[in-house]
Order: C-alpha cells, then structure tokens, then sequence
C-alpha cells in the first residue's frame, strides 16, 4: 500500500503545470464564471420564468456539460495523465522501478479519477456558491427562496458516475497510443456518435451516451443516481481497468 | 550461489518472428567495470531491457544478484539503477523536480538529489526546466536518476551518448570512482574507443550473437604484432602487396599486414625497392582494440 501512496504522490508531483491540472482547476472556474455574468446581466430573464433558479441554473449548464464539457474533460484527463509518460519516453523509466506494474497502472488510474472527481466537486461547489452570491447581488431571481443543493449535488455525483465509462476506454486508448490524434480523434467520434444516438432505445448500453441520457433525464425530472447508463458505466470501468491490468502486465516496452 | 553479478544462460528474444538475440551467456562478475559492445542494431538495447525485464518474453535464463529476473523482479530492480536508450526525462519539470519524484519513489531524503545535482554538474541548473536543457545536461540528468538510489548494479546503455569530449571525461572519471566504491558497471557502447579506459572486462556483440566476452587484458593480448610500411606511394605498395597477401590493411594511412616474419618483411622490403618505391619506413606494430573488434566482428574497418 505504501507503492501505491508513493505512486500516487509521483502523480501530483509530475502533473505540475500539465493540462490535466489547469484544465481540472481552471475550467469550472472559467464556467461557472460565464453562467455567473449569463445570470446576472440576464437576471430579468431568470426572474420571468417563474422556475426554481437553481433547476433553470442547472438546465443551463448540464446542457453543455453533458454532451461536450464532460465528455471532452474526460478525454484530456485520460490524454494527458498517459502523454506525460509517453512524450518523457518514460514508460521504460518507470517500469525499472522497483515497484509492482500493477501499483503504477492503479496509481495513474486512481490520480486521472481524482482529477475527475476533483473537477466535479469544483464546479459543484462554484455552482452553489454562483446561486448564493446572485442572491445577494440579484434578489430578484430568488436564488435565496430555493434549495436545491441536494437534486444539483445528487445531478453532479450521476454525470460523474456516468463519465466513468468513457474516462475508462480513453485511458485505455491513451495508454496505448502514444499519439494526440488516435486517442483523442476516436473519443471525439463516439463522443458525437453518443450524443447523437441517445434517443435510440439501446443507447443505454453506450457508454458514450450516457451523459447526453442523464441530461435528457433530468429535464423529465428522472433524477434519482441508479439506472442502467450508470451499470453499464461501471461494468465497462471494471472490466476495462482488469484489461488494462493484463495489457500492463504483459506489455514490453520497447 | 553464482560468481557472477549477472548472468544470462541461452538468452534468447525475438520481435514478432524476427529473432534479435541468439542464445546470448553474460558473465559479469561483481565490481567489474563491463563493456558491453557492438554496432548499432547489434542487440545492445534489446539484451539491457531484458536484463531489467521491460521486455518479459524472452528465452533462456537472465539472473542478477544470483537471482532470477522473473522471481525476484522487484528486490534485483530494487538494487539497480539504469540508464537505458536516451534519458526518460520530465520536460516539463525542472532538473531537481526530476531528481525530487524519483527520491519520492525511492524514499530517499531531500538532500540526495541535491549531491546528485552537484555529482552530474548541474547544480546550477537545477531549476531550469528540462526542455531548456542541453543534449548533454539531459545525459547527465539521466545517469543522476541512475545514480539517486546508491544502486550496487548501474545499467548504462550509451552513456556518453551527446557528451562533448570533457563531459565524456568527467562520466569516465564518474565511473571509475563508482567502480572503486564496488559498484558493478555494464556500460553498453558502439565505440570500443570510448570504453576501453574505463572496462575491466568486455561482452562483444554483433547481429545478436555474443562473440567475445572476457577481461579486456585477454583481448589486449591475444592482439598480433602488424609490420607496417611507408613509402613514397602507399597506395601503390598497398597494391603490389594485395596480390600476394590479402589480409593487408590500413593502418594509420600506412599499408599494414599481419602473419609476416622477419626474414619475409626483409624480402618485401626488397621487392618493394625493386619495384621503383622508395620504403622509408618497415614498423612492427600491434594491433589496437578497434582493429581487433573488427576482427571479431568480422568487418573490415573503413578505410582511409
């Protein structure tokens, strides 16, 4: 266990300014912040609704965040996690260490997840903290008569849940190719092929589906976590992270 | 229990069906200083990854500290440090950032990687980032991180590879002061030049096959004298002589030949007078380590 904490730590210490880093700090600050300037120089438009802001809020930003923010997010992580390693010509360097294989795969995996729950638990919490401040700065829109952290929490932790799937199979992909355009030109492709074929009554068992699901979900007011699309993400998850195991087992590195 | 720090017996490794090593036995013994030497391709690379076991399919038996690398992967790479190909660097990390996650990984203090910087000479540039680093810095970035762990066993593969002439001094002089502190060196090299100051013994290789392994004062010996001539016009005498002796060659810019006795070097000194060339000179000279490598490799050297 103590590899594996060490590993985990190598992990922080290389990810100093990398993409996954910045994108993972910056990029809910960068959105939150424009759903923030949308709400208040649109708050009459808020405010005529006669919505629960929170939800209209919510509506906003999961819009995006479904089918593009996430699903793009994941694949960097997973990208960019892998490519330090690739472009270091480090893999060789890594596998001379006197630690298990399986220790540094868990390791990088379990630091690309971190970022990814990180990332969520940021722009969660900057949404709260957006709807607080607007009810003090804008009291019309009525921000401070609603209280919807636990349905905007609860929406957070399923398109996390979700995301896991596809986070699995780039990570995967990034792993073993050592490219920008493979990994990353096949998650966009099932990315916009997920987003396109979630109304199709078996695009459940697509991971890349999922999230676009979710989305579609909530605005019928489907909110609870459990249901297929998040099976079907952490059976994909489980199973590829045993395949990942195998492949880093076995893997030469030449 | 072995005799030797490593051992491979009938090592044997292949790319897809391409075979790359032939039935490879290394013996190194502990505290040697082993240069490991062949052309590029020859499967210098190939050999070291095995060794570490980056590359775990391979045939025959590889031991290291009188165990096998398939058993006790993690203690052998525990007492190992390994340079392989070039330098597997960080770039976007500073040169003590490098030294700080591998000391992390190691469980090493602070303070190791800061004797390393001064070891390697960059202290000074510590805290530039490696990308801002020269060929030969990033060299010498990597033989610190080899070095980080105070291994027993250092795996060098093409250590001086990008070193001007003075950084190639100062990695020998690192070496030899390692191997006087009882660290065992395997150095690989395609220059018999560069290593043969520094080797106590030395593993040829060529097209996968291991062609002569022992101490380098074996192959020194086994070196055959070489009656060498200078004339007013070489190349013509080089040619008078080819008719006659096939195996004569160049050394230094002037005709050489090997297996020659005195009372015959007498009659081509005649014959080559006889043929209108002035001889200035008839030396006996032994041959050097690289002509030898040629030799075993069975490749003519080039030609002047």
């Amino acid at each position: 266990m103590t590899h594996f904490w060490l590993a985990l730590r190598s992990e922080f210490l290389k990810s100093r300014r990398t993409l996954a880093l910045a994108t993972t700090i910056w990029l809910p600050v960068f959105i939150a912040g424009l759903y923030f300037a949308l709400a208040y120089f649109k708050a009459e438009d808020f405010a005529k609704t006669g919505m629960n802001p929170w939800v209209l809020l919510a509506q906003n930003l999961f819009g995006l965040y479904s089918v593009l923010i996430l699903p793009m997010y994941a694949m960097v992580v997973a990208f960019s996690t892998n490519q330090i390693e690739h472009v270091a010509n480090a893999w060789k360097n890594v596998f001379t260490l006197p630690y298990p294989r399986l220790t540094i795969y868990v390791a990088k995996w379990a630091f690309a997840f971190l970022l990814i729950l990180l990332f969520s638990v940021l722009l969660c919490g900057l949404v709260f903290f957006e709807g607080n401040l607007l009810a003090v700065l804008k009291p019309e829109i009525g921000f401070q008569d609603y209280h919807s952290y636990d349905l905007i929490g609860r929406l957070f932790f399923k398109f996390f849940l979700a995301i896991l799937g596809v986070f699995s199979i780039q990570f995967l992909l990034s792993f073993l190719w050592r490219d920008f355009i493979r990994p990353v030109g096949t998650g966009l492709a099932l990315t916009i092929a997920g987003a396109i074929l979630a109304g199709w009554k078996f695009a459940w068992i697509f991971p890349y589906s999922a999230t676009t699901r979710i989305n579609e979900q909530f605005h019928k007011d489907k909110t609870a976590i459990w249901g297929p699309e998040i099976w079907v993400s952490l059976g994909v998850t489980l199973a590829l992270f045993g395949v990942g195991y195998l492949l880093v087992l076995r893997r030469s590195t030449r | 229990m072995s005799d030797f720090l490593i051992e491979t017996e009938n090592l044997t490794f292949s790319y897809g069906s391409q075979p790359i090593l032939h039935g490879i036995s290394l013996r190194v013994k502990p505290g040697a200083v082993y240069g490991f030497i062949g052309q590029n391709g020859a499967g210098k690379t190939t050999t070291i990854k095995v060794l570490l076991s980056l590359l775990p399919d391979f045939g025959g038996q590889v031991c290291l500290f009188g165990n096998s690398i398939r058993r006790r992967r993690l203690g052998i790479l525990a007492r190992t440090g390994a340079l392989v190909e070039e330098p597997a660097l960080y770039q976007h990390l500073t040169g003590q950032e490098n030294l700080l996650n591998r000391a992390l990984l190691l469980r090493l203090p602070r303070q190791r990687t800061q004797d390393i910087l001064r070891q390697v000479g960059l202290y000074e540039a510590r805290h530039k980032k490696v990308v801002a680093y020269s060929q030969g810095m990033r060299q010498r970035l990597g033989i610190g991180l080899a070095l980080l762990g105070a291994p027993d066993l250092l795996i060098l593969d093409e250590p001086t590879n990008g070193l001007d002439p003075n950084g190639i001094r100062e990695i020998r002089e690192l070496l030899t002061g390692l191997s006087r502190q009882g660290v065992t060196v395997f150095l690989s090299s395609h220059l018999l030049s560069e290593v043969e100051k520094i080797v106590t013994d030395l593993g040829i290789i060529h097209q996968g096959s291991l062609l002569f392994q022992g101490p380098i004062e074996s192959l020194r010996d086994s070196a055959r004298e070489e009656l060498c001539l200078d004339t007013n016009d070489n190349r013509r005498c080089f040619d008078l002589l080819q008719a006659d002796y096939p195996q004569v060659g160049w050394k230094n810019g002037l005709p050489s030949l090997g297996g020659v006795s005195r009372e015959e070097a007498a009659r081509l000194n005649a014959r080559l007078v006889g043929q209108g060339l002035a001889v200035y000179a008839l030396e006996w000279a032994r041959k050097d380590l690289e002509q030898l490598y040629f030799d075993i490799i069975q490749t003519p050297p080039p030609t002047p």
